[in-house]
């Protein structure tokens, strides 16, 4: 589905992801390398390229900064330090996105086609509008019915990635590995937690849904409700 | 301090009052030789024995020493009469004088100077007598004077050399204190570098020497940081590889290995960027926080049907326990209850404090109950990560001080998880 780019140095972690995103679609090339990864960026124009930052010849921050320079390709940055300064500085250098060591392949898959999505529609920053809700994603702010939402952090990051694919059933594992940067398996619950809470600040249940549909074994869709009729 | 200063003050007064008390003595004495050898220029040269009596009369008159004169022909002239002295010694004193001596001789009562006086009658003896009074005039009051001096020194010595110790042993107090403060893990303890120059001295070297083990310790820390970096690479590899293992059996056992070790290398890597010593320990709510969690957990548990019920202390209920740990821990424990239990289950919260001043923390439901007993020995569970949840709620539960126990609700029918938790400042 994408053709990714991998700068890696690491033959394992190749080799397991070269075929881990082939199985989920997505053909795979790789450099192991700083500078042949930047001739790649060039000649092969990947969809994304991940990149991890602990290269052995130059700095990842450095290879960042270069590949901005002849490339708007979304990139998605590999460390394995979870220091916020290093995350920071990378997104701060140019980088789409940033993935921690040791990360799953589904997160991975997850992170990729967000950072596609957001690519896609970065041309429009427009508000997303379901019905009489309204979020927009550069004031971080929503309305539902004119009324403005008071949402948490990540009540409105959830929302956001419900409207970014508004009518489609999103996973939990998939909302977990966007909004939460966490692998499955075990964190889930934190999704129904905060699923809850929107639905509280939306003044509905999950019993009595109008926006927020939840598709049990699924995930759950965002569609605005079907407007009432008269009489 | 206070005897050898005394000793040594009483070393130099006594001499020295003894010293007063002989140049009293020779003072007085010297007057009386001069008076008499005065008194026999005017023997010798006042021929008229009646105007010599006048004269000798005058002087003795005025002067404090008793005067007398001698004359050749034995008659007394000046205070002979007032006297109450021995004839005899007299007489042998006199006689010693007449033969041509001048000297001083001792009395009874005080002393006598001798002095004879050629005259054209013959040889007169003068006698200037100084009694005992005189003899040792205002010796009593320099006597007292100089012990109230010495009093005062002793006294000045001793408040000097104390202020003076104190000095000297403030700064060696400090350090000893510094150095039980970076015995106890406040290795930020600097200690003030004043007073003699050995206190300087080892100042500077108890500061050299704990900013070397603070530098020591975190390289260490970085090292072992960068160790357990190091380590996601492979571990990354290893994920993604056992990912594609297709038998489910074997992939849901690898993946609880490698989630253990995932969260092995964590727990590293957060121990070794914690701070030397945290400078505060820790002291958690935990009426407070369970309150604050289960507020955030009630909208799913509503949604759900299940029926939370809570039972907390009136006041806060502190033990020993970071507060985000606390919040971790309880988290951990209602999301094992939404995860092995239906929907619609009860579940019951108690928070009490234990006689001890330990907090009891009890989770329990009506659902089917913990698998068994290996449930907290690390992942064995089956379960997903709430074998390895519980792993660390129980380290928690120990590092407090306290413990984690699994049984069976006796109320709901259940699981029952009962954690508890260290009284705060144990």
């Amino acid at each position: 589905m994408a053709v990714i780019l991998l700068i890696e140095d690491d033959a394992g972690i190749r080799s397991a992801l070269a075929r881990a995103m082939a199985e989920r679609g997505h053909a795979v090339q790789w450099q192991p390398a700083g500078l042949s990864g930047l001739r790649s960026v060039i000649d092969a124009r990947p969809d994304v390229v991940l990149l991890d930052l602990g290269l052995p010849d130059v700095d990842g921050q450095q290879v960042l900064g270069m590949l901005r320079a002849v490339s708007d390709v979304p990139v998605i940055v590999i460390t394995a330090r979870d220091d916020d300064a290093d995350i920071v500085a990378a997104l701060d250098a140019g980088a789409d996105d940033f993935v921690t060591k040791p990360f799953g392949a589904d997160h991975l898959d997850a992170r990729i086609r967000a950072v596609l999505r957001r690519s896609a529609g970065s041309r429009a920053e427009q508000p997303l509008v379901a019905g009489g809700l309204v979020v927009d994603p550069r004031t971080r702010a929503a309305t539902l019915d004119g009324r403005a939402l008071e949402l948490s952090r990540k009540e409105f990051d959830l929302l956001l990635a419900l409207a970014q694919r508004a009518g489609e059933v999103v996973t939990k594992r998939d909302l977990l590995a966007e909004v939460w940067r966490l692998p499955y398996g075990g964190g889930e619950r934190t999704v129904d937690v905060h699923l809850s809470w929107l639905r509280r600040k939306l003044g509905e249940t999950a019993a009595e849904p109008r926006y927020l549909h939840s598709v049990r074994g699924v995930g759950v869709r965002l569609s605005p409700p079907a407007p009432e009729t008269e009489g | 301090m206070a005897a050898t200063t005394s000793a040594v003050i009483l070393a130099f007064l006594l001499p020295l009052l003894l010293l007063l008390h002989t140049l009293a003595e020779d003072r007085a004495l010297d007057a009386a030789v001069q008076e008499a050898q005065r008194i026999a220029v005017l023997a010798a040269n006042v021929t008229d024995p009646a105007e010599l009596a006048t004269l000798v009369e005058l002087v003795d008159a005025e002067s404090p020493r008793s005067l007398t004169v001698v004359m050749p022909g034995g008659e007394i002239v000046g205070a002979a009469p007032a006297e109450p002295v021995g004839v005899r010694t007299d007489d042998q004193d006199v006689a010693r004088a007449r033969a041509g001596a001048a000297f001083v001789g001792r009395t009874g009562d005080g002393a006598a100077a001798y002095v004879p006086a050629i005259t054209s009658a013959g040889t007169a003896v003068v006698r200037s007598r100084v009694p005992e009074s005189e003899l040792h005039r205002g010796v009593g009051r320099a006597t007292a004077t100089i012990v109230g001096l010495g009093l005062l020194l002793l006294v000045g010595a001793m408040v000097t050399a104390d202020r003076l110790a104190r000095t000297v042993s403030a700064p060696f107090h400090d350090l000893a204190a510094a150095a039980d403060a970076m015995r106890e893990g406040e290795l930020a303890t600097r200690v003030p570098e004043r007073g003699v120059p050995e206190a300087v001295a080892l100042a500077r070297a108890l500061n050299r020497l704990a900013a070397r083990v603070v530098g020591l310790l975190a390289a260490e820390r970085d090292s072992v940081a960068d160790l357990s970096h190091r380590l996601r690479t492979p571990v990354t590899a290893l994920r993604l590889d056992v990912e594609g293992v297709t038998d489910p059996d074997v992939a849901e056992r690898l993946h609880l290995h490698l989630a253990h070790l995932e969260r092995t290398v964590d727990a590293i890597v957060h121990d070794a960027r914690r701070p030397v010593r945290s400078a505060v320990t820790p002291s958690g709510d935990v009426a407070a926080v369970v309150a604050e969690r289960i507020a955030f957990w009630t909208p799913l548990a509503d949604d759900q049907a299940r029926t939370l019920t809570l039972d907390l202390p009136a006041g806060p209920a502190a033990a020993a326990v970071d507060p985000a740990e606390l919040r971790d821990v309880v988290d951990v424990l209602l999301d094992n209850v939404f995860a092995h239990t239906a929907e619609g289950v009860r579940t019951a919260v108690t928070v009490r404090t234990l006689p001890d001043g330990a907090v009891e923390l009890t989770v329990e439901d009506a659902g089917p109950g913990l698998p068994s007993r290996d449930v907290v020995s690390r992942g064995t569970s089956g379960a997903g990560s709430s074998g390895l949840g519980l792993d660390i709620v129980r380290r928690t539960a120990l590092a407090s001080g306290g413990r984690l126990e699994l049984d069976r609700s006796p109320l709901l029918g259940g699981a029952r998880v009962r954690l508890v938790l260290g009284p705060a400042g144990s």
